[in-house]
């Protein structure tokens, strides 16, 4: 045991008391801490590592964060605009200069008029990481922002939700020290633009919406060594050819997650000998494949059910070499169909039903009773039909641990 | 197969043999092993900073983590979120607040970024939604303000509510 005095929160250095701080809100800094004692009004003046959420702070609690905060001491911003009263010039017109050591920006539902007084506001910042979420109609010149911020020297990760004509009038330029992208409607050809204009690109991600567009050219002849993540949400008429010749040009690929909403079209996709055949000539430093597609049994001539699709995932590569394994629902969609969900496990999916209420028959590559396997699913939302679980004779066998592990950032 | 091992020492002289790839989880221990060649058993690493009780405590959480990926290097996409403690952590960081305040310390001495942001966020939640009063209860802080130092921290939020 230590024989020297107890260590007293008021002991702690100051560097330390920031850390803490680091997982506060503003509010919480400004309106408790800073009126503790003496010492910490001190310790909190001497912050600089403020990250202000404009969607959750009060009106009436702005203009004192405003004069107490230096606008210096901020390096992150989140800015709405969800009341109609609230401009973003009358938000940012309580900070007296302007926001010179801001890392991060991220803009929700902003008209155009709001993103120039922004721009203007925040020219001079060492700006590493941007998002931008627009679901309002008729903004005008948001590519044209974007295209700005990507001007940005140190901007290393960018997120982006825009509608598709936006995303496709974005101005890359020539050479961006982008390192993370997350962005949504984009077809091949823009692929295509941020790989041959972000030479140190890590992690590429489309969260929704990777389709095919006959109509764009691509040429590429290039290799892109420095991707080593990619994830695609991609559209029904993505096929196994284009995912072979994205696939071709990353040889460093160490995670591929491919997600699809919708019934595919390709029967390639669901056929585990093409992805071996691809994965050993293209990819072959891949350590993680993560999969979800759907089909419809009745649209590929008989060629595809779910033993066969099952059958082709059970190899040495497969099962021994990657260890990957693969389950595979079926079940009535309708009177007229006949759907199947092939994925890896364990699944990501933005949405999970437990059981589900389509799917009947499970197929695993593993031969096992599966009724009897653990369920682990990645999900932003579970949603579990208790009575339905209730009712199954199984349930003595099964015992269901829900882990929920929160990932809202606090309001 | 147990791993290669070296030796700690406390502040109060206690040596505790851990394995190599635990110890280094400490990006201090680390760089001392690499800069200066310490990588003999019979090598003592001396810890002035950390006492016995703090160093068991310190050597039990990076053995429960020591398969656990390396933290990122930089900040940049620290979360606010303070909710995702694991069920392990919550339970070994139910100590009093002395201890936890030196397992800070321990953690930012021998530089161990998972340890430190877990006891960080653990003192976050310990303020979180509490009033000044509140504050001072929970880590017996004395309210120190003068009279009129308070009245001047008044005057400074009417000040903003009548603008």
């Amino acid at each position: 045991m230590s024989t020297k005095a107890q260590v007293h929160f008021q002991l702690l250095p100051v560097e330390l008391v920031h850390k803490i701080f680091d997982y506060l809100n503003a509010e919480a800094i400004v309106f408790s801490m800073r009126l503790v004692c003496k010492q910490l009004y001190s310790i909190v003046n001497a912050y600089n590592r403020y990250e202000l959420d404009f969607r959750y702070i009060s009106k009436s609690d702005l203009p004192l964060l405003a004069r107490i905060i230096d606008p210096d001491a901020i390096i992150s911003l989140k800015l709405s605009k969800t009341e109609k009263e609230r401009s973003i010039r009358s938000l940012l017109k309580h900070f007296r200069t302007d926001f010179t050591r801001l890392q991060s920006l991220a803009l929700f539902n902003l008209y155009d008029r709001d993103l120039k007084i922004i721009q203007n506001r925040i020219m001079k910042c060492p700006l590493k990481t941007f998002s931008i979420f627009n679901e309002l109609w008729n903004v005008r010149k948001t590519e044209a922002y974007i295209s700005n911020i990507l001007l940005h020297k140190d901007l290393s990760k960018i997120e982006v939700k825009l509608d598709y004509d936006s995303i496709t009038l974005i101005d890359w330029p020539m050479s961006c020290g982008l390192k993370h992208v997350i962005i949504n409607n984009c077809s091949s050809a823009t692929i295509y633009t941020i790989l041959n204009h972000s030479p140190n690109l890590g992690t590429l991600v489309i969260t929704d919406n990777y389709f095919e567009n006959f109509e764009e050219t691509i040429t590429n002849d290039k290799q892109f060594n420095s991707v080593i993540s990619l994830s695609l949400a991609i559209s029904a008429n993505i096929a196994m050819e284009n995912i072979r010749s994205l696939l071709s040009c990353l040889p460093c690929l160490a995670h591929l997650r491919l997600i699809s909403k919708t019934l595919s079209s390709d029967d390639s996709l669901f056929d585990g000998s093409e992805w071996e055949d691809l994965i050993t000539a293209k990819v072959t430093l891949l350590k993680k494949f993560e999969f979800s597609f759907f089909g419809d049994l009745s649209a590929y001539n008989g060629s595809v059910t779910p033993k066969s699709m099952i059958n082709s995932f059970q190899t040495l590569f497969w099962l021994q070499t990657k260890q990957w394994i693969v389950k595979c629902e079926d079940g009535p969609d309708n009177l007229q169909s006949w759907t199947f969900h092939i994925y890896s496990i364990p699944i990501f999916i933005d949405e999970f039903h437990y059981p589900s209420p389509v799917f009947r028959v499970v197929h695993s590559t593993l031969n096992t009773d599966v009724r009897c396997e653990k369920v682990t699913v990645d999900t932003n939302r579970l949603i579990l039909y208790l009575t339905k679980m209730m009712s199954e004779s199984t349930l003595e066998l099964v015992s269901t641990i829900v882990r929920v592990q929160y990932c809202d950032s606090e309001s | 197969m147990a791993g290669h091992k070296i030796k700690l020492q406390s502040s109060d002289g206690d040596t505790f043999d851990v394995e190599v790839e635990i110890a280094k989880q400490s990006a201090t221990i680390k760089t001392m092993l690499e800069d200066l060649g310490m990588d003999e058993e019979e090598d003592v690493i001396p810890l002035p900073n950390v006492n016995s009780a703090i160093l068991k405590k310190v050597i039990q959480w990076a053995t429960h983590h020591k398969d656990d990926p390396p933290p990122p290097e930089d900040d940049e996409n620290r979360e606010k979120n303070t909710n995702d403690i694991s069920s392990w952590d919550q339970d070994f960081l139910k100590v009093d607040q002395g201890t936890l305040f030196e397992l800070i310390l321990a953690a930012n001495y021998l530089d161990i970024k998972g340890l430190l942001d877990v006891t960080c966020k653990t003192v976050a939640n310990m303020i979180k939604g509490k009033t000044p009063e509140e504050i001072r209860r929970t880590f017996n802080i004395k309210n120190d303000f003068t009279p009129q130092e308070e009245e001047q921290i008044k005057k400074e939020n009417e000040w903003c509510e009548e603008k």
